[in-house]
């Protein structure tokens, strides 16, 4: 009997933790850090194709072909560009820009790095970031 | 889009999202009542879960047990066209590494090593939990690094 608690005890253990890690690596994951450490260089933006043209603030969004979250991400970024006129992005694969993805040490996908006109890296995140923390990063680069 | 790419790759199967949390929602009922069991009834449910898995990993995701048990339910219970489809391939991937793990603990158990075991069936009851609870796969994260790392696309 005493076993049984025991095992019971360790089941509901196994769960909480794994809820517990899930809930924290979700709110990580929907964050947008303010990571102003690296930038991207004109042969850079050339190369995965993002013209910022009048746009303030750009986005880049590093994804691969099986990513399925990287749709929501699309999804995401498409919406704000077209609220937001002062905005642009585009989609690179991961496996066509090593790189990129070398030189940024971007090792999930997907991950989005938001940009000013110069190429400085002011947000990036690794997930499917919330639309509000991005619009606030692009708020605060504007 | 060429075509030495592996067909597994290349190929535009795709499942409904909600799939596989609903198979790892039935996985982790079926590992926790086991851990809770123990003994032969346990190490008989692990055994299930194993072919489970085996049977999603080589034969396709579309012939999975869960996945069929999941097709009856939409039916059944009309839930509707899927919110979203991703590609088999990452949550394949997943399986076969419950299959791995799984095939561990019935090794570990078959020499003896009940504890080694049991700690074996606690990780995949753990990722299988993660997956159900939060829609986190650990296995597909793993699958997507992997194709980059190999430059298999």
């Amino acid at each position: 009997m005493e076993a049984v608690i025991i095992r019971l005890v360790a089941v509901a253990a196994i769960v909480g933790i794994a809820v517990l890690v899930g809930r924290w690596w979700h709110a990580w994951s929907t964050q947008v850090r303010r990571d102003t450490s690296g930038r991207l260089t004109a042969r850079d933006l050339a190369a995965v194709g993002l013209d910022l043209g009048q746009a303030r603030t750009g986005a880049v969004l590093v994804g691969a072909r099986t990513c399925a979250p990287c749709d929501q991400v699309k999804d995401v970024l498409g919406g704000l560009a077209r609220t937001r006129g002062d905005f642009a992005w585009v989609y690179a694969d991961a496996a066509d820009h090593p790189e990129l993805t070398g030189s940024l040490r971007i090792l999930r996908v997907p991950t989005v790095l938001v940009v000013t006109r110069d190429g400085r890296i002011v947000g990036r995140s690794s997930g499917v970031p919330r639309v509000e923390a991005l619009a606030e990063v692009l708020d605060a680069a504007a | 889009m060429s075509s030495s790419t592996p067909a597994e790759v290349d190929s535009p199967r795709r499942i409904d999202v909600r799939g596989p949390r609903f198979g790892a929602t039935l996985t982790s009922v079926v590992l926790a009542t086991a851990i809770v069991l123990q003994g032969t009834a346990g190490i008989a449910l692990v055994a299930w879960q194993w072919f489970v898995f085996a049977v999603a990993t080589f034969a396709g995701l579309r012939y999975s047990i869960y996945g069929n048990v999941f097709r009856w339910a939409k039916r059944r219970f009309d839930l509707g066209p899927p919110p979203a489809t991703e590609p088999e391939g990452p949550p394949r991937f997943a399986q076969l590494c419950g299959f791995a793990v799984t095939t561990i603990a019935l090794v570990a158990f078959a020499v003896g090593a009940t504890t080694l075991g049991w700690v074996a069936v606690g990780i995949v009851l753990a990722l299988s939990v993660l997956l159900a609870s939060t829609g986190i796969c650990i296995g597909c994260e793993l699958y997507v690094i992997g194709q980059r790392w190999l430059g298999d696309r």
